[in-house]
């Protein structure tokens, strides 16, 4: 390359700090600095900081007037003060960073930061540490407020910290999904309705988040209890989890088209439903409960199920620059087909999750308590989610498949997904309404999932199972997933065959 | 001379629309190709494509040999590329930003101050450091973003229209930038709608219009293409002019006469034995001619010549 300089050196110098700072990301460095300097950090901080003194303070002349020394102090003055951080944690933090991710747009520097080859999760995750660096600056000025709260007594420091602690979680979710809404689109006009939108949220959320801080303050006994615990810790984590999804979501947003902006997601998504199996596991580790397992692997294939709706849509072909990243070693390359990005492999990752959850769903209570077992229809729920998921899925993507290059028809095809799921369930009892047929006047049809899983885990004759309907209702869905494999015949085999391809090339690379 | 930047059938279509259609050009090392063409030809595409934001539909851009598609994040490392609407945060001093690109492009230590440094002198920003981005004047502004573009110390440079919008007297200091980058066996593609501009600095030109490439080549080539047509001629008189438009009509090889700025604008089919004509002509005439002076035939006329003013 053209030397500008003459040889450049290979060792930084400087001091410790100097080198450690050399690894920090840049956006973050950036971004604080902006933040410093920018008139809405200074603004928002100094009218937060005022508010708060003021409010402490009418909390304090209100408790004086009523009481004097004879009244608790501690609680309510701490919730004041809560109130006023968690505005400014879980409202001010992540609308910030809302728009310091759409500034890239509006100061047109976003194709700058693109060539200087900082990746999307780079810059994304800048953003979220820059947002995070505000909140923990927050959090450090309502320290001496809070201690003074703590001081005034009647305040249970654990559940001061779990507060904090959840409050600070909290504010790292919100600020991943401000920046998930704002890389949604680069319109000035839906950036204004998503503002709107994101801040109706936010308020929301830090309101009732404030509640919740106020009843542990006053009711900190029930922090004592394990279920307590246990329900506060799945939270965070499952919290941390969709934050790591948002992440990943913009990140793939923000890539380019041609990239892989399919596989970070899948495996984050497959992250997120693995924690969910994790805590239930952990949980209900000593005495597995078959109602809780049942409804961790519903929600589980749910979680799976939305996700795959985008999954299943994706412009089918792989993408040069996906092919030339395939592991080279080709039976590896096939082992991880259903986390690579393509339409038809959207499907297989749902049937690849699917049986994950399935195996979990046997595995672990075989495992926990050897005399566990389930009932026949108990045991058959998560096949049959599996077969609904995937005719729900394969139909409309199937059928629209040809046209996914297009964004139109991949929104078309997402939207149909979830109308094909709707009309399933209203399609029969409404046919039986309008022309009196016996057995489809009510909800209880094999088309409705809801019905359909009821059955089987209840074992109350209300419901119908699957196998209730008959043979009829065993031949439609057999007839469903029949349909599904000659509407996506033709995609699973093109998909292979790019794949064999690719694989091929990747080897002959190799070589 | 070794190629740098190699556009090979590229084609870029926005629906209906053919942006880019087949265009196929290259740029050496130490080169500096002129990118030429009316608003909505599809400059700024190819250039988009060429530093991999964007996608063609069909062809290829090899940097260094290195496909665009195939691997952007190794074209990136090669690329310098200054986009026509570049950005600048706010809040953020010349010092800053260039420090942040630095980091960015994953320079440390000593060779990113180093870096820094050099670009704010090749740049002249020098006396500039400590002053907010926000209060800079165009032309400032423009050298920042140059600044930042040679900071990872590019091979090959794609500067969409870096002279729009500044004074003359930043254009000339542009330009020599620009010179004494080329002079640094950088390959350089440069667009600009100032063509005087274009041609005090370029060693060969692409002419796009519709998406098409019309011309390219050498200069020296084209302006040749183009000159061996016709010469243009302006001609002024003691003799009244009707008198000479009269005469010159009447001569063999004169395409047209017309008035133009108290004088006479002749059109010559040949080259420059058809001017020697014309000038023993209006002698032999006895039509007192005080001023012959030829159309030197520049970018300008080579682009209006090639083009129609068509856009997509």
């Amino acid at each position: 390359m053209t030397d500008l300089t003459g040889q450049l050196d290979e060792a930084p110098e400087g001091d410790r700090l100097d080198r450690l700072s050399e690894w920090v990301n840049p956006i973050l460095i950036k971004e604080v600095r902006q933040a410093m300097r920018g008139r809405y950090f200074k603004i928002t901080f100094c009218i937060t900081l005022m508010l708060a003194t003021l409010v402490g303070l009418g909390v304090l002349l209100v408790l004086i007037a009523e009481g004097g020394d004879e009244v608790v102090m501690g609680p309510p003055f701490f919730t004041a003060m809560y109130a006023c951080l968690t505005f400014a944690a879980l409202v001010l933090v992540p609308f910030s960073a809302f728009l310091s991710m759409g500034g890239e747009w509006d100061e047109n520097t976003w194709d700058l930061l693109v060539l200087s080859n900082l990746r999307p999760r780079q810059i994304v995750f800048g953003k979220v540490l820059s947002g995070m660096v505000q909140s923990l600056l927050y959090f450090c000025t309502f320290g001496p407020f809070l201690v003074f709260a703590f001081l005034l007594r009647g305040i249970d420091l654990t559940a001061m910290m779990v507060a904090l602690a959840v409050a600070f979680v909290l504010s790292f979710l919100l600020t991943c999904v401000s920046v998930a809404v704002s890389s949604l689109s680069r319109g000035r006009f839906t950036r204004v309705v998503l503002m709107v939108l994101l801040s109706a949220i936010l308020l929301n959320v830090a309101f009732g988040f404030v509640a919740w801080g106020s009843q542990l303050m006053f009711l900190p006994a029930q922090l004592h209890d394990t279920e307590a615990q246990l329900a506060i810790a799945i939270s965070m984590s499952i919290g941390i989890a969709v934050a790591a999804f948002f992440f990943a979501v913009t990140s793939a947003r923000l890539a380019h088209p041609e990239e892989n902006r399919s596989s970070g997601l899948r495996i984050t998504a497959l992250l997120v439903v693995l924690s969910i199996l994790a805590w239930e596991t952990l949980y209900d580790w000593r005495s597995p409960d078959d109602q809780r397992i049942l409804l961790t692997t519903c929600l589980s294939f749910a979680a799976l199920w939305v996700v795959s709706v985008f999954f299943c849509t994706e412009p089918e072909r792989l993408g040069r620059r996906v092919a030339v990243t395939l592991p080279k070693n080709p039976l590896v390359a096939w082992l991880v087909t259903p986390l690579l990005p393509g339409g038809a492999r959207g499907l297989l990752y749902f049937v690849f999750g699917g049986l994950l959850v399935t195996a979990w769903m046997f595995a672990y209570p075989g495992l926990a308590d050897p005399s566990f077992s389930y009932s026949s229809g108990e045991a058959s729920v998560p096949f049959v989610l599996l077969a609904y998921g995937v005719f729900f899925l394969g139909l409309p993507s199937g059928l629209l498949s040809r046209g996914s290059g297009m964004v139109a028809v991949r929104v078309v095809s997402r939207l149909s997904i979830f109308l094909f799921f709707i009309l399933c369930i209203l399609i029969p009892p409404l046919i039986g309404f309008l022309f009196n047929v016996k057995g489809l006047e009510d909800f209880d049809h094999p088309g409705n999932i809801f019905m359909v899983v009821a059955g089987l885990v209840s074992p109350s004759p209300h419901f119908a199972g699957v196998g209730e309907y008959g043979m009829g209702g065993v031949t439609l869905v057999g007839v469903g997933l029949l349909l599904v494999v000659i509407l996506n015949a033709a995609r699973i085999y093109r998909q292979g065959m790019e794949m064999r391809g690719a694989i091929a090339a990747r080897s002959t690379g190799e070589s | 001379m070794r190629t740098a930047l190699e556009v090979k059938g590229l084609t870029r279509r926005f629906g209906k629309t053919t942006a880019v259609d087949n265009a196929t050009f290259e740029v050496s090392r130490g080169q500096i190709l002129g990118f030429i063409g009316p608003n909505g030809a599809g400059k700024t595409t190819t250039m988009r494509i060429c530093a991999s934001l964007d996608l063609p539909d069909q062809g290829d851009v090899l940097i260094d040999g290195i496909s665009v598609l195939d691997d952007p994040r190794l074209v990136r490392q090669r690329l310098g590329f200054m986009p026509d609407s570049y950005g600048a945060y706010s809040d953020t001093t010349i010092e800053e930003y260039l420090e942040f690109f630095a980091r960015a492009y994953g320079l440390r230590g000593r060779d990113r101050r180093r870096m820094i440094d050099y670009v704010k002198d090749f740049t002249a920003l020098g006396p500039l450091e400590g002053k907010l981005i926000s209060a800079l004047s165009k032309g400032m502004k423009q050298r920042l973003c140059l600044a930042k573009t040679l900071l990872h110390d590019p091979s090959i440079l794609i500067l969409d229209e870096p002279a729009s919008g500044l004074d003359p007297h930043a254009r000339v200091e542009l330009r020599e930038l620009v010179i004494a980058l080329a002079d640094l066996d950088k390959a350089i593609m440069i667009s600009s709608h100032i063509l005087t501009e274009l041609s005090q600095v370029c060693s060969s030109v692409a002419v796009i219009e519709a998406g098409k490439i019309r011309a390219t080549g050498t200069v020296e080539d084209i302006l040749r293409s183009v000159e061996s047509s016709y010469v243009e001629v302006f001609v002024r008189t003691l003799a009244p002019l009707e008198a000479v438009q009269r005469a010159l009509l009447e001569e063999v090889g004169v395409r047209s006469v017309r008035r133009h700025k108290g004088g006479l604008m002749v059109e010559l089919d040949g080259d420059e034995q058809a001017l020697a004509g014309l000038v023993q002509v209006l002698v032999r005439r006895g039509l007192d001619p005080i001023e012959i002076s030829p159309n030197v035939v520049d970018l300008e006329d080579v682009f209006l010549s090639l083009t129609e003013g068509q856009v997509q």
